[in-house]
């Protein structure tokens, strides 16, 4: 039983890192009042680039960084398109999904199924990953769970306790008011999904550099889609979306671990609980009255100051 | 940030300027699309070839092409029957797993007796309008999102069928996620060309039932008018809660029913790719078509024109199937950014406003 | 109900904070203000009168520079000024209170008062200005819960707070009472002779004499954009120079109903009350329409008609009774009170009447659609168009129609209003409600409005006038009432003066 716990724990922060970073990335998103249909895609292209470049001999640091700029790359014809063509937002966001999913099968045909050596966990005296059930949770992780986390912090600090973060989410909520209040709309929008694509970037990055140091088509797995899941789930709230990739994650750090044991898992109706506990979520939040709306009063809709 | 250049929405927009952005939108969209094939390294001279010749003038191409249009029409049919309420519905693919579950359970199971077939066909059309109906309820009575419940169903029906495909239904005597090939019974009669089999007639008939629903009975005509302004549509006396909660389930039993007629007419058995792309496929086929039930055969023959096609340009010139997806992806960010000129009036002030 | 208050006289040697003098502003054809002067001292309380349309929020839109005048002069302090851009505005000092507030409603009042303090100011600076302001004026406010969770009353206050902290002295504030009970009226006209008092200026724009008398140092009243009163002492007037000076005196009158015979009551509705999000929009309204008779419902928008015509029409649920010839249709869906043949002319017809994507034929053939008289499971195209054809050529409805095939969004203002004329004045039409009818057309289609009206009431059926445009009621209406916060008054007369309606525009509470 303890050796089960820690190495579920062990590998949990693998599973939750690319959740949080993804969520976070639509956090911003959202919170501009886009949504960003396109993850999934964009996953798969950092995905792709990462392996790419560590396959190149680039250190698995450098390879996630640019496999972060191939995903906000990707996501920038998106970004013009919505913000400044006001495109309607989720075809331009399934579009990004198809341009995304098809660049990284394309492009990453040479680097299928070349495994490389990708992240490793930072490397802590051995007694200290020994110790039982939080040893390889805690002394066993690479720095990218460190940063997600860090990130997510830094995100919850940077909206709702600076200005930008305070005119970022005025901007989601009420575009009008925040326009006459001088903000600049679309810049901000630009910024936020700048930052966004960023963050998804990384959480894909992350797959391949750190987690399978592989690349393989359709590695995303729906990632991206949980990702999605994942921000209603946390009520657009970072710290809460921690929560979301843990418990996310651990549901699908689970079924390795279970299989492991040689038990007869119901592995697929494992991976479903993410899907169905969100919408147990939403089914909760729609029926009680008194939940005020979380989810910002904008999203998904294009602002034109003459609608004023 | 662009202080001098002021968007107006227009008031309205003239058949002819509505017309003329399409059509520059799609020239876009091909030139673009071919740029991609191009840069992929198909050869200039071979596009054609590939695309026209292979496709639509061969005999071979031509069944395959219409093959795979067959559930592409029920699955943009479903698209658009949502789209046109403003019903984002993002888990077609789901509706068409649910439907193909179904109608394999049928077959599996040999329920239905002689009537095996149709009770397949019915079935999968029950099991798509009853996999739509909780996002359909829960944004009808509750104001819930439907993008983000129609997806996670869609998910969920995939590791559903993924359930399945390794478990009850799966064939034990290979190692392949599918179910046992079915019996005569339960396949949809071929055609003698290719695959193409009695499902186009039934996916056709469907298009037409809709187009006459719409503009020849009063639903129809009611369900225009919920979907375009559903205010004035409760002024008038319409039941249009009601209205839109059919034109959902059906838009659904639609998706079911592209499912049932993947695995009863082309498959003859039940795989893990059985919805393969298929809401975007749907998606993109509506957009196309602008939702008009009897454009939509004629898109989806195109679309999946351009399916086959990238199939043989694999095997000839080593060209990734990734490339049909950008393409399309191309094709649909294409068409929604241009719809800003129709919507918008642009107006460069040549000093700042007031 | 006009309260003896002793109004401060604003000392008449103050400073001019605001002066402007030949203001113009022209949109198209239409002027909206002409030449107009209006003069603002420095520790005033001044109300600015005028009716919808009268030029009142063009003027203001100029004052905070939303807008650009097309002549004259603005003048903040003695110096004449540009005010180029509300930012322009802000720094000079001038401050708004709009009607419908700019807040982002999750968040708290603080943080909509950071917000708009702009990028430059920290949160420490601003929550310092806001201490300031709090300290040398007595405003009650909840600072910190979302603004979402605040009363109507509260809300306006963070709003007025959010204009002084940004440094404003001199203060507009439009129609603030219309939207507050009458205790929270009384506080907040207590709270502006405060703010006058403490150095800054009020520009108070409203149409209730009550609060003119009781908050008002002086009063200008502006009609048709043009300035009729300028700045004479409250002390100095009587509420008849007031409506006088509002709505105009003995006009020509036009159209004028002649004696009509009524026949039997119609519309029957008692103690109907209709809540809107928890506020009372309409309270306890009785009203009676008979066969033959148009009655005319006066008052400014926004104080229920529109909810009144929702709930009449079944479209809002309400309370109390509402019977048509009889037939209680209290509980009856909208199909079934449309059967029983109320119609309904609502006043934004392209969002709510006309289906814009659908063709002219259909969007005139709807409500025949939905009964089955078109047929009962199938539509015929044939018989839609041929209905469509006469009808277009009964109601002259012009413009590139193709014998109806085009889209109705297509239309001009005045067909498209024809076009919901051509559906709703059908035989079968007992009772019409008519919202607006005549809301920015043309004088030739109002008159075609108006005739077709009157033509309906010939064969029988009764029509509901609700309109803010006065000219129109008096010309129409057998009977007048006057609709005000959701309650209703009724003239004495069955044919009222001007004056009369005004009156009870300006005096209801």
């Amino acid at each position: 039983m303890i050796e089960f716990l820690t190495a579920w724990l062990g590998s949990l922060p693998g599973f939750m890192a690319p959740l949080l970073l993804a969520s976070l990335g639509l956090l911003f998103c959202e919170r501009a009042g886009v949504l960003n249909l396109g993850v999934e895609g964009v996953m798969a292209v950092s995905a792709m680039t990462g392996a790419i470049f560590a396959l190149g001999g680039y250190g698995p640091g450098v390879a996630i960084l640019l496999g972060a700029l191939a995903g906000v790359a990707v996501s920038i014809p998106f970004m013009i398109a919505v913000i400044v063509f006001r495109a309607p937002q989720i075809p331009a966001g399934l579009a990004l999904v198809a341009i995304g999913l098809g660049a990284s099968e394309a492009m990453g045909r040479d680097a299928a199924h070349k495994p490389f050596l990708g992240l490793q966990p930072i490397l802590w005296p051995e007694w200290l990953t020994e110790l039982p059930i939080v040893g390889r949770l805690l002394f066993e992780q690479d720095w990218m769970v460190i940063l997600s986390l860090t990130l997510a912090v830094l995100a919850t600090w940077g909206m709702f306790y600076t200005r930008h973060g305070l005119r970022l989410r005025a901007i989601g909520e009420d575009p009008a008011t925040a326009d006459a209040a001088g903000v600049d709309v679309q810049l901000y929008q630009f910024g936020a999904l700048m930052i966004g694509a960023a963050l998804i970037g990384l959480g894909g990055a992350y797959l391949s550099v750190a987690g399978s140091q592989i690349w393989t088509e359709g590695m995303v797995a729906g990632r991206g889609w949980i990702s999605l899941a994942l921000v209603v789930f946390a009520q657009w709230m970072p710290v809460r979306a921690i929560f979301g990739a843990v418990l996310f994650g651990g549901a699908e750090a689970l079924i390795p671990r279970l299989q492991a044991q040689g038990l007869e898992v119901p592995v697929y109706f494992l991976s479903m609980t993410p899907y169905l506990l969100t919408i147990g979520a939403l089914l909760l939040i729609s029926l009680s009255t008194r939940t005020s709306q979380a989810e910002p009063g904008f999203l998904g809709r294009s602002y034109t100051r003459q609608d004023r | 940030m662009f202080e001098r250049v002021t968007l107006e929405r227009r008031a309205e927009t003239g058949a002819l300027r509505s017309a003329l952005v399409y059509v520059i939108a799609l020239a876009v969209a091909t030139t673009l699309s071919l740029g991609v094939m191009i840069a992929a390294g198909v050869p200039t001279g071979a596009l054609f070839e590939e695309l026209v010749v292979q496709v639509f003038l061969s005999e071979a191409g031509l069944a395959r092409t219409v093959t795979m249009a067959t559930p592409m029409i029920l699955a943009a049919l479903a698209a658009a029957l949502c789209l046109r309420l403003k019903f984002w519905n993002i888990g077609i693919e789901g509706q068409l797993i649910m439907g193909a579950i179904l109608a394999t359970a049928v077959a599996l199971y040999d329920i239905g007796g002689a009537a095996r077939l149709p009770v397949m066909l019915l079935a999968s059309a029950l099991g798509g309008a009853l996999w739509v109906a909780a996002p359909a309820i829960l944004k009808l009575r509750f104001g819930v999102s439907e993008v983000i419940v129609t997806l996670l169903l869609s998910n969920v029906a995939f590791l559903f069928l993924q359930h399945l495909l390794f478990g009850p239904f799966g064939d034990t005597s290979h190692n392949f996620p599918t179910s046992p090939v079915f019996d005569e019974t339960e396949k949809l009669a071929r055609f003698g060309y290719g695959d193409t089999n009695t499902g186009l007639i039934i996916a056709l008939v469907a298009v037409a039932a809709i187009a006459l629903v719409t503009h020849r009975m009063r639903f129809g005509f009611a369900a225009r008018f919920a979907g375009d302004n559903a205010r004035a549509s409760e002024a008038l006396g319409f039941n249009t809660g009601r209205i839109m909660l059919i034109s959902i389930l059906a838009g659904g039993a639609m998706a079911g029913l592209a499912g049932g007629v993947i695995v009863a007419g082309t498959e003859h058995r039940l795989t893990q790719v059985v919805g393969l792309n298929m809401t975007f496929n749907g998606i993109i086929i509506a957009a196309l078509a602008r939702n008009a039930p009897l454009m939509i055969p004629i898109v989806s023959f195109f679309i999946a024109g351009l399916s086959v096609a990238s199939a043989s340009l694999k095997v000839f010139y080593g060209v990734s199937e990734g490339i049909v997806l950008i393409i399309q992806g191309i094709i649909l960010l294409t068409l929604v950014t241009f719809q800003f000129a129709s919507t918008y009036r642009v107006t460069i002030a040549r000093q700042r406003p007031a | 109900m006009a309260s003896q208050m002793t109004n401060r006289a604003a000392p008449s040697g103050a400073a001019l904070a605001l002066c402007v003098r030949g203001v113009s502003k022209t949109f198209g054809d239409a002027v909206v203000l002409d030449a107009a002067n209006f003069e603002l001292r420095q520790g005033e309380v001044h109300a600015l009168l005028g009716e919808n349309g009268a030029g009142k929020s063009t003027l203001m839109n100029i004052l905070t520079g939303i807008y650009a005048a097309d002549a004259g002069t603005v003048e903040v302090d003695g110096a004449a000024v540009q005010v180029q851009s509300p930012a322009a505005a802000q720094v000079l000092g001038i401050g708004m209170v709009h009607q419908h507030f700019k807040l982002v409603m999750p968040f708290t009042g603080r943080e909509n008062v950071r917000l708009a303090a702009g990028a430059t100011a920290t949160w420490a600076e601003t929550d310092a200005r806001i201490d300031d302001v709090l300290k040398r004026i007595n405003l009650k406010v909840e600072l910190d819960i979302p603004v979402v969770k605040l009363s109507i009353a509260e809300r306006q206050r963070i709003e007025i707070l959010k204009a002084l902290t940004l440094g404003a002295r001199i203060l507009i504030l439009d129609e603030p009472t219309a939207v507050l009970t009458d205790q929270e009226a009384e506080m907040l006209l207590a709270l502006m002779r405060d703010l006058a008092a403490s150095d800054h200026a009020i520009i108070f724009i409203t149409h209730k004499l009550r609060e003119v008398i009781a908050a008002g140092d002086r009063v200008s009243t502006l009609r048709r954009g043009k300035m009729v009163m300028h700045g004479d002492q409250v002390a100095d007037i009587t509420s008849a120079d007031l409506s006088t000076a509002m709505i105009g005196g003995q006009d020509i009158s036009q159209i004028e109903r002649g004696e009509t015979s009524l026949g039997a009551p119609l519309l029957q509705a008692t103690n109907l009350t209709v809540f809107d999000g928890g506020v009372k929009a309409v309270d306890d309204v009785a009203l009676t329409v008979h066969q033959g008779e148009i009655v005319g419902l006066a008052g400014v928008g926004g104080n229920g008609q529109r909810e009144l015509a929702e709930a009449l029409l079944g479209l809002r649920p309400c309370q109390g009774g509402i019977s048509l010839g009889g037939e209680n249709l209290s509980d009856a869906s909208v199909s079934h009170r449309r059967s029983s043949g109320v119609r309904y002319v609502p006043a934004d017809r392209s969002s709510d009447a006309l289906s814009p994507n659908n063709s002219l034929a259909d969007n005139l053939s709807a409500t025949a659609v939905r009964t089955g008289k078109l047929g009962r499971m199938f539509t015929s195209p044939k018989r839609i168009t041929d209905q469509a054809k006469s009808l277009i050529a009964a109601f002259a409805i012009a413009g590139d129609t193709a014998g109806g095939r085009r889209p109705v969004r297509l239309l001009s203002g005045g067909n498209a209003q024809k076009a919901v004329l051509a559906r709703e004045l059908d035989i079968e039409a007992r009772l019409i409600i008519a919202h607006s009818p005549t809301r920015g057309l043309d004088v030739a289609a109002c008159r075609y409005v108006h005739d077709r009206l009157v033509e309906a009431t010939a064969r029988g059926a009764g029509v509901l006038l609700i309109s803010e445009d006065l000219e129109e009621i008096l010309a129409l209406s057998d009977h007048i009432h006057v609709i005000s916060r959701g309650k209703l008054a009724t003239t004495a007369n069955a044919k009222p003066r001007r004056e009369d309606i005004g009156a009870l525009m300006l005096g209801h509470v």
